[in-house]
């Protein structure tokens, strides 16, 4: 496709990004407020998309990452100063998008409230650090925030990922433990962050005290999920 | 032809598309990450001689033996594509020079308080133009504000003494790689491509078709 200016070409990625990370916004606000009125957002979703014009599918998660989604509409924000324009859009989806390592963290420590226990010194086992299923890149991955924010009020953490042994984003320091029954069961909460498609959601759902699924991927697991908590 | 300072314009973007249509250009990938392997391996696949640089020594080396890194890129196509000659990796800038058609795939970082952080770009901007000459075409895939390719890059490359659109060719073809995407792989989506003269648009259009 060609287009008569580098500027065009440059403006029409930088729009196709921004695109993204305001309709992901669009959700994870949507997704705040079903928390508050007791609404399943991905019910919503899921009805909402079966729509086929005027809607897309987006859905909500832990946060933004990869090497675009959370850089590059702040290129456009930064060159708009330049002709005394604000985009709006853009400084309100990051801030919506940054937003949501916090809540999850939040949602974590009500859980673990409802069943008489802190955060701190509570097992976390956190599944899943790449960015988005099924890569090995954990560049810019909201689960660092996650960590962070979980480090930080004392929770003891693990992870699993199929696709990265070693995670050290943000200065974090943790090697991937292997997910079996026994590691489930040792957790207090299992924080599944990325929906890997290797993982054995099965055997997550049976040994697990407490999911918290920020990725609805234990829909596809059939029979009881008492213990499965969306975000 | 080699082309020369004396050469036309014309004369400079009619050698420039025979080369592309008959897959002879020299083709130079800067930055061999998750956006300029995956590039490498599509325009080696069509037949063009794809020379990579990356500052990594372990990356080239990698490249060199075959061994693939990047999670969208075929382990057998890298192999192959390595032991048949069509790729094959650099650290040495002082190559550029000897390329056709240089693509630029590095990082555009943000900095601490989230202002663009061109710093890549424009390093290697600067070793382009260290090596410029008459019949090249610059063109840069990675992702950044209206305004880089004319206002940043063209002036460090015309710092040279030659001139986009007349000497050179420079252009914007951003890449819309999605990691992990089984279904839109570098090689089935459509590319944008822009750039702000006639000249460069034709040839940078031509090279952008080629593997279609």
């Amino acid at each position: 496709m060609p287009v008569s200016s580098a500027a065009v070409a440059e403006m029409t990625k930088v729009f196709e990004n921004t695109f993204r990370a305001v309709n992901i916004a669009l959700v994870n606000e949507l997704t705040l407020l079903c928390d508050r009125m007791g609404i399943n957002v991905w019910e919503v979703l899921d009805a909402a998309f079966t729509k086929p014009f005027g809607i897309m599918p987006f859905y909500p998660g832990p946060g933004v990452g990869g090497h675009c989604i959370p850089l590059d509409p702040h290129y456009l924000e930064w060159k708009a100063r330049e002709f005394n324009f604000n985009t709006r859009f853009i400084a309100l989806a990051g801030e919506i998008n940054r937003r949501m390592p916090e809540f999850v963290v939040e949602k974590s420590m009500r859980l673990l409230s409802d069943r008489g226990m802190g955060l701190r010194g509570a097992k976390v086992l956190v599944l899943g650090v790449a960015y988005k299923k099924d890569v090995d890149d954990p560049r810019e991955s909201p689960s660092a925030e996650v960590l962070h924010l979980l480090a930080l009020r004392g929770a003891a953490l693990t992870y699993h990922d199929p696709h990265i042994a070693h995670f050290t984003e943000q200065g974090h320091d943790l090697y991937s433990v292997p997910l079996t029954a026994a590691t489930l069961k040792q957790a207090d909460l299992v924080l599944l962050l990325t929906d890997h498609t290797a993982v054995d959601y099965d055997l997550v759902v049976k040994e697990s005290a407490q999911i918290l699924d920020t990725r609805n991927a234990l829909k596809r697991v059939d029979g009881p999920k008492a213990n499965v908590v969306l975000l | 032809m080699t082309p020369s300072a004396s050469t036309t314009t014309p004369e400079l973007v009619a050698d420039l598309l025979a080369r592309i249509e008959a897959t002879t250009a020299k083709v130079g990938v800067i930055g061999l990450g998750y956006v300029g392997l995956p590039f490498a391996v599509e325009k080696g696949k069509v037949g063009f001689k794809v020379l990579g640089f990356d500052r990594s020594a372990t990356r080239v080396d990698l490249v060199n033996q075959g061994k693939n890194f990047i999670g969208d890129v075929k382990d057998e196509e890298l192999r192959a594509l390595v032991s048949g000659g069509y790729i094959q990796a650099t650290t040495d800038m002082d190559r550029l020079g000897e390329m056709d058609v240089l693509v630029i795939a590095v990082p555009t970082p943000l900095t601490k308080n989230l202002n663009p952080d061109l710093q890549y770009i424009e390093a290697v901007t600067r070793e382009i133009a260290k090596r410029l000459r008459p019949g090249q075409l610059i063109s840069l895939e990675s992702t950044t504000y209206p305004g880089t390719t004319d206002d940043v890059m063209q002036p460090i490359l015309e710092s040279t003494g030659l001139k986009a659109g007349k000497d050179f060719f420079l252009a914007y073809s951003p890449e819309r790689v999605d990691p992990g995407n089984a279904r839109y792989t570098t090689k089935n989506t459509n590319k944008v491509v822009g750039a702000s003269d006639a000249a460069s648009r034709r040839v940078a259009v031509a090279f952008t078709a080629r593997p279609s």
